[in-house]
């Protein structure tokens, strides 16, 4: 919402004039300065609302992101957490150029990939691939998985290897599909097996970073141990960098080298993996990781439920986004949109009440 | 709203539904496959038995055979389905309508679907009232309204007059629960209850449906993929792989000692259960089609354990203790080992 | 430190049928082990299907008739004879009389086949012209969306407000009534129903993902409509065409019925029907025979069309492969599942 009350909260939010309520921007790049030389990838104050129809039939502005900031450095896994409707999605689309941001910049090694054009920009795409959430939409049916595979050499026929057939034969080999599979044709395989056609097409073009949206939740569990341990494997062989988004905590937990929560359009909680899930200082995150079911039977025997549902994300709460949800809101928290705090080091939050050792959900 | 999680399992004595040795037969484009082959489970009322299991196991073609919705796309080939005693698939059409609801209902996965679009949720919960306890529309509205409190609907009299649309997702899978135990049956099928919903919203449900069970002292039958709903949520479980059950028992003693080479491999994918950087045991390769099962054990193409027997012989599920089962030719070397 | 990755990969081990077999087998046990990992070749394919091969048969005669015909006939299809007028079908006067005489005694088998090449002449391009014009705008109007969306679409509406024949008329009789105009004519009225075909569908495709992944690889519009656009939407306009075929033959029978279409002595299968409407009570032949060989063309096209939709289809391909009686029952079970 262009107008809440948050415009004086970011002093520092450099040459984006409208980049209000950023989460922490100072803070951010240091972080990962400190964590790995210089980020690969940071977004500063992220923006990005959609006209959607409103409900008495005038236009409404459903505000997916609201000054998100991340950074990500080489060989490393940022570990993007929330539930339906929190931006996720649309911060993903943002970081491939599929979606242009109202505010805020995007800088990859420097270079802003929205200013780029012709050679440059398609020189720019091969750095940063997608694998997508739905791993039967997202590859062309009537494509053999060849021709999938192959696809990104189409555009660019500068990086497409002397002997395609040999090359599409490594990369079904390195995700773990035979070679004999480059004739077959998506329907021919199951779930699993067309999530690595997925990371196969994403390998073509050797990227630096993949934005992995959601990669296993359409899989099977046993099936999706496999497709994690084969990120996992890449990462090591081929150095990439992941952005892995996902509903799935214990799944974000165990890839995730830094974690960020996402609440309607707000990273309410960033930090180092084991700190945000032993610690975590926002009542949301410790409420999603308390309401997320798990093995271990020896829960505390309390669990957080929290009442309502995610308010809609055309009529946000004022002040703090998770204020009607949260049980220990004050009368701040409705007129003050809190400020993003380094609680611990390099573990920042966006409460005015954070849960300073409070214990977690498990 | 803190609640506590829910207390062990009270028995009863009679199963309140019973299947015993179904089979289910699909009609596909390329002919007929057996999609459930010959499984058997109990509940009593007042505990919920998990029907565990990965897509494409037969779980959910189980629970639509067992409440009789499975035409025309499957059809039971055999076996016996018995609620409060009875095999319900003996029972002629009228007989077995009268069933549904006051005795057996059934809560889908996908809640927009399962309700009327053009019918207001008021109509609609009210329905169950008219059909089966022949109330007038004014009184079975004021029980559709008492059903949407009980399932923590805000301002349900209002809410009444509205369109399933109108809900979000959370609210309308309250709305096919409350429409569910409306005539306070003896068995409930939840089918996915949860899964198209987000974890804060989910942990709400599973909720309210422990809530009710204690309530109306229901058997639910539990139908999902998920190992920890399963052990936050079911009393006993029945582990489901490509038609048939590979093992049951107490969840608690089967997450603790899984006593199928397949269960194992399910524990072991959780990530929860491995430090992150570390390897993921899973479970290697995919599940048979349905139309090449193999002959001897269903499990023994991705079985680390597989020999020469379990590509010849199925293995029965064979008692293992008290209240425990398993279907592999090799389970206690899978418990001491 | 090197990872090897310990899990053997899914594959590797994977028993299924599946990854070996590259066609319908997925779906069919019967099948047994196919060594050829080709897809069948399109000929196989029409073999397979006896409609289509029939139809295809057909096509193929009428366009022989249509090229080769004025070689072979000479002046055969304008040698009058008044004193065989109107004769029936039969075999006692050669080749020539087999289909009988028209009211100057011209060979009717002559002049059909004469007037199909006239025929294909107008109704061919006419038909390649709209396809190629309304989809190509079509597909750029639905990919991009927004204004130039509008615009296509305005236009076609605007074409679309007048009727066709309305239309054809007067551009008729304002210009020379020439084959070249009346392709233009037809073309042109035709342009919008493929122009909204191919927006619909293109703006359905558009949101799909795997044309999102294609525009972060940077592909650009038209090698995404090329590459994923294009294959998907062309069965569909294809079939829109050959629908429309017969559509724009009977225009164009109608306009030389009102004299502005083919002129005589050249002769359409639409004029022929026009010309033997007054025979109708006397010599039925002058009349139904070109109507019959534009019911038969047609059908043939539809036909053909539809199998082409099935041929191209990698998920679909598989019916035209598998034995008659399986596909007959795979259609019927289709429907529910």
């Amino acid at each position: 919402m262009p107008d809440s009350p948050g415009r004086s909260d970011t002093p520092d939010a450099p040459a984006v004039p409208d980049a209000t309520a950023a989460t922490g921007s100072a803070a951010a790049p240091a972080a990962s300065a400190a964590q790995a030389g210089g980020p690969l990838l940071s977004a500063t104050g992220l923006r990005k609302s959609f006209r959607v129809a409103g409900g008495n039939g005038g236009k409404a502005d459903l505000t997916a992101l609201d000054g998100v900031d991340l950074h990500v450095g080489r060989g490393e896994t940022l570990g993007l957490v929330g539930e339906s409707g929190c931006g996720k999605s649309t911060l993903a689309r943002v970081l491939l150029l599929l979606e242009r941001p109202d505010a805020g910049t995007v800088r990859f090694e420097g270079t802003d990939p929205f200013a780029l054009r012709g050679r440059d920009l398609l020189k720019w795409r091969r750095r940063v691939q997608m694998v997508f959430q739905d791993p039967f939409a997202s590859l062309n049916a009537r494509m053999s998985a060849a021709d999938i595979i192959g696809e990104p050499w189409r555009t660019h026929r500068d990086a497409a290897p002397a002997d395609r057939d040999q090359r599409v034969r490594e990369l079904l080999d390195l995700v773990g599909l035979r070679p004999g599979d480059a004739r077959r044709y998506p329907g021919e395989f199951s779930g699993g097996q067309r999530q690595r056609l997925g990371i196969a097409r994403a390998l073509a073009l050797g990227p630096e970073l993949i934005v992995c949206d959601e990669p296993v939740s359409a899989l099977d569990l046993s099936v999706q141990a496999q497709v994690l341990n084969l990120l996992a494997d890449l990462q090591q062989r081929l150095g990439v960098s992941y952005v892995f988004i996902s509903h799935d905590l214990s799944v974000v937990r165990h890839v995730a080298d830094r974690v960020s929560v996402m609440y309607l359009g707000k990273v309410v909680e960033h930090g180092p993996t084991e700190s945000v899930f032993e610690r975590p200082l926002h009542p949301y995150t410790a409420a999603l990781m308390s309401a997320a079911p798990s093995l271990g039977a020896a829960r505390s025997g309390r669990r957080i439920l929290l009442s309502g549902e995610i308010p809609s994300p055309l009529d946000p709460p004022s002040g703090c986004r998770f204020r009607t949800r949260c049980r220990q809101a004050t009368d701040l928290c409705a007129e003050t949109p809190p400020a993003p705090a380094e609680v611990r080091e390099h573990h920042e939050t966006l409460c005015h009440f954070p849960l300073e050792g409070a214990p977690a959900g498990a | 709203m803190t609640v506590p999680t829910p207390a062990a399992p009270p028995s009863g004595a009679e199963p309140a539904l019973e299947v015993e040795n179904l089979s289910v037969d699909l009609n596909t484009a390329s002919g007929t496959v057996r999609a459930v082959d010959g499984i058997s489970f109990a509940v009593r009322k007042g505990v919920t038995l998990a029907l565990l299991g990965e897509s494409g196991c037969g779980k959910s073609m189980t629970a639509l055979a067992v409440a009789g919705l499975l035409d025309p796309v499957a059809e039971v080939a055999e076996g016996a389905v018995r609620v409060g005693g009875t095999d319900v698939l003996r029972l002629g059409r009228a007989e077995r309508k009268r069933l549904a609801g006051p005795v057996l209902s059934i809560v889908f996965q996908d809640a927009l679907t399962a309700l009327n679009p053009v019918q207001t949720v008021g109509a609609q919960l009210g329905e169950p009232f008219r059909i089966h306890q022949g109330l007038s529309r004014r009184k079975a509205r004021e029980k559709a309204v008492e059903l949407m409190r009980t399932v923590g609907i805000p301002e349900p009299r209002a809410r009444a007059r509205s369109y399933p649309h109108q809900f979000s997702g959370g609210m309308r899978q309250r709305l096919l629960i409350a429409m569910a135990v409306a005539l306070g049956p003896d068995v409930l099928i939840a089918d996915e209850p949860t899964t198209a919903l987000d974890v804060t919203v989910q942990a709400q449900i599973m909720q309210l449906l422990a809530d009710l069970q204690a309530e109306h002292d229901m058997a639910v039958v539990l139908i999902t993929h998920d190992l920890a709903v399963v052990a936050e949520r079911a009393d006993n479980v029945a582990v489901m792989y490509a038609g048939t059950v590979v093992e049951t028992g107490p969840v608690h003693e089967v997450f603790a000692a899984p006593g199928h080479p397949y269960t194992r491999g399910l524990l072991d994918s959780v990530p929860e259960n491995v430090d992150r950087g570390q390897r993921l045991r899973s479970v290697p390769g995919s599940p048979p089609e349905l139309t090449a099962i193999p002959a001897g054990c269903v499990f023994q193409a991705r079985c680390p354990m597989a020999r020469d027997r379990c590509a010849e012989e199925r293995p029965a599920l064979t008692p293992a203790g008290p209240s425990r089962a398993a279907a592999c030719h090799f389970s206690e070397e899978l418990a001491s080992a | 430190m090197t990872a090897t990755p310990q899990d053997p990969g899914p594959t590797a081990q994977d028993p299924g049928p599946a990854p070996q077999d590259p066609g319908p087998a997925p779906q069919d046990p019967a099948a047994a082990p196919r060594p050829a990992p080709r897809p069948a070749r399109w000929w196989t394919l029409l073999g397979g299907d006896r409609f289509a091969a029939a139809a295809a048969v057909v096509l193929g005669l009428v366009l022989t008739a249509a090229l080769l015909g004025p070689v072979l006939l000479g002046d055969a299809a304008e040698r009058q004879d008044l004193r065989a007028s109107l004769r029936p079908p039969s075999l006692d006067h050669g080749v020539l009389g087999l289909l009988g005489t028209d009211v100057l005694g011209r060979s009717m088998l002559a002049r059909l086949i004469d007037a199909a090449g006239t025929t294909l002449s107008v109704a061919l391009p006419a038909v390649v012209c709209s396809l190629v014009i309304g989809s190509a705008i079509g597909m750029w109007a639905g990919y991009h969306g927004g204004l130039r969306e509008s615009a296509a679409m305005r236009v076609a509406d605007v074409i679309l407000s007048f009727p066709s024949l309305l239309l054809a008329v007067v551009a008729l009789y304002v210009f020379t009534p020439s084959v070249a105009n009346l392709v233009l004519i037809l073309a042109i009225t035709r342009i919008p129903v493929y122009l909204r075909t191919a927006r619909a569908e293109a703006a359905e495709l558009r949101s799909r993902l795997f044309v999102d992944a294609a525009r972060t690889f940077g592909a650009g519009s038209g090698a995404t409509i090329y590459r994923h656009i294009l294959p998907i939407t062309l069965p569909t306009l294809l079939t829109v065409a050959t629908v429309d075929f017969s559509f724009v033959m009977l225009t164009e029978s109608s306009l030389s019925f009102l004299g502005i279409g083919i002129q005589p002595p050249d002769v359409s299968w639409g004029l022929m029907v026009a010309q033997g409407r007054q025979y109708l009570q006397t010599a039925w032949w002058i009349a139904v025979l070109p109507g019959v060989a534009i019911v038969i063309t047609t059908v043939s096209a539809t036909i053909i069309a539809a199998w082409a939709r099935l041929a191209t289809d990698p998920a679909q391909r598989w019916r035209l492969t598998a034995p008659r009686a399986r596909r007959a029952r795979a259609n019927r079970g289709e429907t529910p599942s």
